[in-house]
């Protein structure tokens, strides 16, 4: 059964390693439902709101644990990750106003 | 007395020199080129010989090169592919990191089958490709592609230096990441600009990196819960794969298994890193390996998996996989433990450690029955498929090929093969006894891989015979590297097994799709005419009687060599695991 899951990866480095990331998901035809990334001391945080299977969710862990320039990374349930899309923080839209 | 102090004393200037030499090589205050501190790096890092090609935005680098050509030998190949694949067998035989270096654009995006395949058989390369210059980036200019980005997936580091003081920092990295933990390839990427930029230079090897994995220690408690397993079973089976070389584990593998009483059992990269012909070695695992060791895994109670990753080649169908027996799994990489198949007990460590403290723990048993079985099938195997395949009366068969190349090397040689049907009987029926000694694309199955990596495993190994062993499909897909051998006179002997087919395909075409013989057939060109245009020597044998007088010249000949031998045109592998199927429903007809 699909569940929604949280992963939260504290990484050294920025954009290809975030884009290699999001490729092992897209590889394994894992629903990627939001992306976040922000700058923190000594790098960066991601954390990516995914659908997939308790097993697949716990081997895509592993396989980016693994990579070069991943510090950490863990997953859980969020309560956030099962409310609706709309109402959910995980991805930002800026909206601009043309004057 | 007197000479042997003036020798001691030659040799401690001998090292005083080097010393200097190094360190004069790994400091420069005088801002030097990043091209030059590109070559420098390799030379600190203790690189002897690198694969490359040149092209427009790796000139500043090849400019300096040509400075250190007497330190740093440059083996020019003939297809920047080739330059991995060379780089492969160089690492492969050796133990060292392999080094390639090419231009970029099409250069760069050559380069990739062989990072692919690198990545997957964890093999360590350092790939270094040139740039377009800084400002051109991302504008569609001449030869500029995103490397750094198609690499990726396919690579454990994917890095762009920005500035030329930065090279030998990244560049030590990028030995580190290609060595460290589970081994694999490395990309750096240098805009032109970068190479002709002049900056001070420090190199400084390195043995940490922040965000760089390292060897994961044993844990007492896995080991001491695997050994209780170890200890418990009745029908035990060791898998070894690559990971027992990587970790240069064959010594205490021979002795957990000598002591341990276990039957052992290769992947085809785990192959010669156990002496086949020990008592407990029952033979090759997967879909064309031999016929008691993939009959008898789903008999097992226990299984003892040793650096391999339960590769689909060799579980066949997962759903009926080993499903008596519990799973011990050492392995570098946590990733790979629990991926393919349930483990009872997990050995987070390199293999050496881990078989270094099971050994241990482990009782000292007998398991005669157990044994017993798989030599029976053994008789079975050989009784059904091998006495054919080695000894046929008429024709020359790819077996009995395999079978006089061992007996005249004495199954010490470096085996390189491409990849296809003489892949597997080659696997199968060299008599391996020394370590390091099979280099072969895994993973990845890249024919075209054979002709190359034979160049650079000969490079690797000096002091060893090399022998590619290749098909007609094979060889032509990397032909050109002929040109490689015969420049640098690199002693390979090459043995074509020509069937004028793409033989596996073929044989899949015959035994799934209704013989309907879909595009395999190969019209090919005179072999003997293309290795005389080369300048190396050449033989064809087709008759029995003639190729064990043809292998031995081959083998005895100063140099590289070119044996063509005709063999069964429409000869099939087996044992075989159908694709789909359990491994207990292999077949031996």
């Amino acid at each position: 059964m699909k569940e929604h899951f949280e992963m939260v990866i504290h990484s050294a480095e920025h954009v290809s390693l975030l884009t290699k990331v999001l490729m092992m998901f897209s590889r394994r035809r894992v629903d990627v439902i939001s992306v976040q990334s922000q700058h923190q001391p000594g790098g960066y945080q991601y954390r990516i709101v995914f659908r997939a299977g308790r097993d697949e969710a716990s081997k895509i862990l592993l396989q980016i644990k693994r990579a070069v320039d991943i510090l950490e990374a863990s997953l859980a349930h969020p309560v956030l990750a099962e409310m609706p899309l709309k109402t959910q923080r995980t991805s930002r839209i800026v909206h601009a106003s043309v004057a | 007395m007197r000479q042997d102090f003036f020798f001691e004393g030659n040799i401690m200037e001998k090292i005083a020199m080097n010393m200097n030499q190094r360190e004069q090589l790994r400091r420069s205050n005088q801002p030097i080129t990043g091209a030059e501190a590109i070559v420098r790096s390799l030379l600190c890092e203790g690189v002897e010989t690198i694969f490359g090609y040149p092209g427009g935005n790796i000139m500043p680098t090849y400019d300096a090169l040509y400075d250190f050509r007497d330190r740093l030998r440059h083996i020019l190949v003939r297809h920047e592919q080739g330059a991995v694949h060379a780089a492969q067998g160089y690492a492969r035989s050796s133990g060292k990191v392999g080094v390639v270096i090419a231009t970029s654009g099409p250069g760069a995006t050559n380069l990739l089958t062989g990072i692919a395949d690198a990545y997957i058989d964890s093999t360590p390369l350092v790939c270094i490709a040139g740039q377009a210059g800084s400002k051109f980036l991302g504008t569609d200019a001449f030869q500029e592609v995103d490397i750094v980005n198609i690499s990726l997936p396919i690579t454990k580091w994917s890095v762009q230096v920005k500035d030329a003081e930065s090279i030998p920092e990244v560049i030590a990295r990028a030995f580190l990441v290609a060595r460290s933990g589970r081994p694999g390839p490395v990309l750096v990427d240098i805009p032109k600009d970068v190479q002709f930029a002049k900056s001070t230079f420090y190199y400084e090897a390195l043995e940490h990196s922040r965000g760089v994995k390292e060897k994961p220690a044993a844990r007492p408690e896995q080991i001491k819960y695997a050994a209780k397993l170890l200890n418990s079973c009745s029908k035990p089976l060791v898998l070894i794969g690559q990971g027992v070389v990587l970790a240069a584990a064959e010594a205490e593998l021979l002795r957990f298994i000598d002591k341990s009483g276990f039957p052992v059992a290769a992947t085809l990269l785990g192959l010669s890193s156990f002496p086949v012909n020990h008592p407990q070695y029952v033979g090759m695992l997967g879909m064309h390996g031999n016929y008691g060791p993939n009959l008898l895994t789903n008999e097992s109670d226990l299984i003892l998996a040793v650096g391999m990753r339960f590769d689909d080649r060799v579980t066949g169908d997962l759903s009926r996989y080993a499903k008596r027996a519990r799973i011990v799994h050492i392995d570098i990489d946590e990733a790979e433990i629990g991926k393919n198949v349930k483990c009872d007990a997990p050995v987070l460590a390199d293999a050496k450690e881990a078989l270094c403290m099971l050994t241990d723990l482990i009782e000292v048993r007998n398991f005669k029955e157990w044994n017993a079985k798989f030599k029976s099938c053994f008789v079975e195997e050989k009784k059904q498929v091998i006495e054919q395949q080695l000894y046929p009366k008429d024709r020359i068969t790819m077996g009995m090929a395999i079978r006089v190349i061992g007996e005249e090397t004495k199954g010490e040689a470096v085996l390189v093969t491409d990849v296809g049907q003489h892949q597997m009987v080659a696997s199968r029926y060299y008599p391996f006894v020394k370590n390091r000694s099979m280099v072969t694309s895994g993973g990845l199955g890249t024919m075209g891989f054979g002709l190359p990596a034979s160049l650079g495993a000969a490079l690797g190994a000096p002091n060893r015979t090399t022998v590619l062993v290749v098909g007609d499909g094979g060889l032509q897909m990397k032909i050109q590297e002929l040109g490689t051998i015969a420049n640098e006179a690199i002693p390979v002997k090459i043995v074509l097994l020509n069937n004028n087919f793409l033989g596996m395909v073929r044989q899949w075409q015959e035994l799934f799709f209704e013989k309907r013989y879909s595009f395999v057939e190969m019209e090919n060109p005179d072999f003997g005419l293309i290795s005389q245009g080369y300048g190396i020597p050449y033989t064809k044998v087709s008759e029995v009687e003639e190729l064990a007088g043809a292998v031995k010249a081959m083998v005895e000949h100063n140099g590289p060599y070119f044996l063509e031998v005709v063999v069964e045109k429409e000869e099939n592998v087996f044992p075989m695991v159908p694709a789909g199927c359990a491994v207990d429903e292999v077949r031996l007809k």
